[in-house]
């Protein structure tokens, strides 16, 4: 409205105005705004990269003086060095040095700053005495109670939060019956989508349809719609619940409820089972698919059946795939647990201190965990050709 | 006589099925047969009952988009909508803010990927071909990166990231420590991908590492000894063979960081000004109430009625359709890659 208005009183007041002026002056207009354009992309683009092409050519020269002279064997580890730096720089930048600050933190107080930044107070712990359970840092009080400087993982396993212990010991088992439940059941899936048969295409492509449908986002905003729907009330009727939850549908076709909450068990563990274990099934497919073929044939010829080459030849030949596949399951059954939630309860009432040492905490058990488990499988492992 | 003899060729018959049946060799091989016709059988099950536990939620996720809200209390309307409507997705596009969104997602799963691939694989072939003393001390580090869980670090990282300044780089430059968390500020992504810090790189590193291994050696001696340098042999040799390693990489990649929550919410990286699908899903279920109330969606109001607004089971549909609506884009790319991604499974060799 406002721009029509405004080229009425342009013309109104200019009329003498005519088209062809009016397009001369777009197009001068466009011209002046490509020459800005230019002048812009010749400050700052092109100019940077001419210098760049300029740094370049001396150092095609340099390149011959130092790199073509040096031997093969150096120009490997040159090069492997270069094509490691961003890994190096990224594990020490990201990773070890924050590691670090948060083994750090773990015996102390952090403080965030007005500013942005953080300071840490190690080895000293304050009571919170300000507003809404926070310490107040413009008159901090020690604590009496803190007596030495692993007050934090004292009151993590003790007073702090009841839960953690718990918790953790929780995780931990669930860790242990969820590694052994994943690695099974992927090993037979791979096994299964291993063999010979019609449609095997389709087949692997829906097994492998959890890896991309399983998605922590779409859990969580399910359950706390669930969780909404719980705490508003039950007021839809059965209709839609019934096609939310698999057991109804079952009860419907006329299966009898027994068996129906028994197999929706099941079907539910599966479920979470096959979601989890994408990446498992198909390290171990690439692994049965490198198993020499002359050994099944030789194991056929001296009369073996199909069970007896399972459990002589692609379970051993699978087992150094093994130790990947744990240690990962593992990872990602920690990552996925509740010990989470708790932890990060102490991160939403900022402290920063109790979280860092719960969270050492659990990386101790994780560690070890994985530790024992590799230690007992490094016995079992068996080296075909002896190549590691 | 010809009864006699018909006799005889029965008896005969019967002799010879007699012994064929006590035959040992011909017992063994059917024995096999029938084992393997019933072992096919039971994996044609086994298998048929996988798939359907596997496809049930996405078929069911369906079924809810495209019912009509009006139809939510309706117990007749079991699997397929009586009056089939897009309600549900129009809400649901309101709610993730689905054209800025899709972008976005796409545009960081895509550079994310990219830049953790070309990261990982370079550091997976070093590891594997151009070993030098002390470059298992640097695998054990990238090993340590995937065993130990990123909570430990993810918090002081954050911290860390809040005023990035390392040895004064950006004070020195711009007078402050530089901030690299908050919302569109996309970019911290990248750079944790591009150093190899992005979701579960150290696996990556470890499969490239494993693959590479599984490539023959002769391949790699041929070329050098015609004349090609290091970069170049990995570049034109090496590179094109791993396409197995890379597509699956690529893909796992890429549905991880699209999937992603805990990063985005850590680096506060999702906002109004830079929507991120994952963070907006997550939030829906309350976002649902309070966009109903919104004065530029009252046409959605209308178009799903007083009654039916404040109907918990109205919520858990709209969120269904959200999920699916974010979930379609990977269904769909994955449609197109799948045959790509299991043939690269086949031959992939992941494991040397």
């Amino acid at each position: 409205m406002s721009k029509k208005e405004k080229t009425q009183l342009v013309e109104n007041n200019t009329p003498k105005i005519s088209a062809l002026k009016k397009l001369k002056n777009l197009y001068r207009s466009t011209v002046s705004l490509n020459a800005e354009a230019l002048n812009f992309i010749w400050k700052y683009v092109f100019k940077y990269i001419l210098i760049a092409l300029n740094c370049l050519l001396p150092l095609k020269e340099f390149k011959k003086v130092t790199y073509d002279r040096l031997r093969y064997d150096q120009q490997k580890v040159f090069v492997s060095l270069l094509f490691l730096f961003p890994v190096m720089l990224g594990f020490f930048l990201f990773f070890f040095y924050p590691l670090l600050r948060s083994f750090y933190m773990s015996f102390g107080t952090v403080e965030i700053l007005k500013t942005g930044g953080v300071a840490i107070h190690f080895g000293e712990f304050f009571i919170k005495n300000g507003p809404g359970g926070s310490i107040d840092w413009a008159n901090p009080v020690h604590d009496p109670a803190a007596k030495n400087i692993f007050f934090n993982y004292i009151q993590a396993f003790t007073a702090g939060s009841v839960d953690f212990p718990v918790g953790l010991a929780t995780t931990a088992w669930n860790t242990i019956v969820d590694t052994a439940v994943i690695t099974i059941f992927s090993l037979l899936v791979a096994v299964m989508l291993n063999g010979n048969f019609k449609g095997r295409g389709i087949v692997r492509a829906i097994f492998f349809l959890p890896v991309v449908l399983n998605s922590e986002a779409v859990n969580l905003a399910l359950e706390a719609s669930a969780n909404l729907t719980d705490l508003v009330g039950k007021s839809g009727t059965d209709a839609l619940r019934s096609l939310f939850d698999m057991n109804a549908f079952f009860t419907n076709l006329g299966i009898p409820v027994k068996l129906v909450t028994f197999l929706s068990g099941i079907t539910s563990t599966i479920y979470d089972t096959i979601s989890y274990s994408g990446i498992q099934i198909l390290i171990f497919l690439a692994a049965i698919q490198s198993v020499p073929r002359h050994l099944y044939e030789a194991a056929k010829i001296e009369g073996a059946t199909a069970y007896e080459s399972f459990w002589k030849i692609t379970l051993p030949m699978v087992t150094p795939m093994m130790v990947p596949i744990i240690v990962f399951t593992i990872v990602d059954s920690f990552l996925r647990s509740d010990i989470n939630t708790i932890i990060d309860l102490q991160y939403n009432q900022s402290n920063y201190g109790m979280h860092a040492a719960m969270s050492w905490s659990y990386v101790v058990v994780s560690v070890a965990l994985i530790g024992i488990t590799v230690g007992i499988l490094s016995k079992w492992v068996f080296y075909y050709d002896n190549k590691k | 006589m010809t009864t006699k003899n018909k006799k005889f060729d029965m008896r005969e018959k019967f002799e010879f099925i007699k012994n064929e049946l006590n035959n040992p060799v011909k017992k063994a091989v059917r024995m096999q047969k029938i084992s393997n016709a019933g072992m096919s059988i039971l994996r044609a099950v086994i298998i048929f009952g996988l798939a359907f536990i596997i496809l049930y939620p996405i078929l069911q996720q369906f079924a809810i988009a495209f019912r009509d809200p009006i139809d939510i209390n309706n117990p007749l309307v079991q699997w397929i909508p009586e009056t089939p409507s897009v309600v549900n997705f129009q809400i649901s596009g309101a709610i993730l803010n689905y054209s800025k969104s899709l972008l976005n997602n796409i545009k960081v799963s895509t550079i994310c990927t990219i830049l953790q691939v070309a990261c990982t694989a370079l550091a997976g072939y070093s590891f594997a071909r151009l070993r030098f003393k002390g470059s298992n001390i640097i695998f054990i580090c990238v090993l340590a990166t995937l065993i130990i869980p990123p909570q430990a670090v993810s918090l002081s990282r954050m911290l860390y990231f809040e005023r990035f300044d390392v040895f004064g780089i950006f004070t020195w430059l711009t007078g402050a420590p530089l901030r690299m968390t908050g919302t569109g500020k996309d970019y911290v992504l990248y750079i944790t991908s591009a150093t190899g810090q992005g979701i579960r790189a150290g696996l990556f590193v470890y499969i490239f590492r494993q693959f590479f291994r599984g490539i023959p050696i002769e391949l790699e001696e041929s070329a050098q000894i015609d004349g090609a340098g290091i970069i170049r042999t990995f570049w034109s040799v090496m590179l094109p063979n791993a396409r197995g390693a890379i597509i699956t990489c690529a893909l796992f990649a890429f549905v991880w960081q699209w999937n992603d929550v805990y990063y985005t919410q850590l680096y506060k990286i999702s906002g109004a000004a830079f929507p991120l699908m994952s963070m907006r899903l997550v939030n829906s279920a309350e976002l649902v109430w309070t966009l109903m109330t919104q004065v530029e969606y009252r046409h959605l109001k209308d178009l799903v009625g007083e009654e039916v607004n404040g109907n918990p089971l109205f919520n858990q549909t709209v969120v269904n359709t959200a999920s699916l609506m974010m979930m379609l884009p990977l269904l769909i790319g994955y449609l197109f890659v799948q045959r790509l991604f299991i043939e690269g499974v086949e031959r992939s060799g992941i494991v040397g």
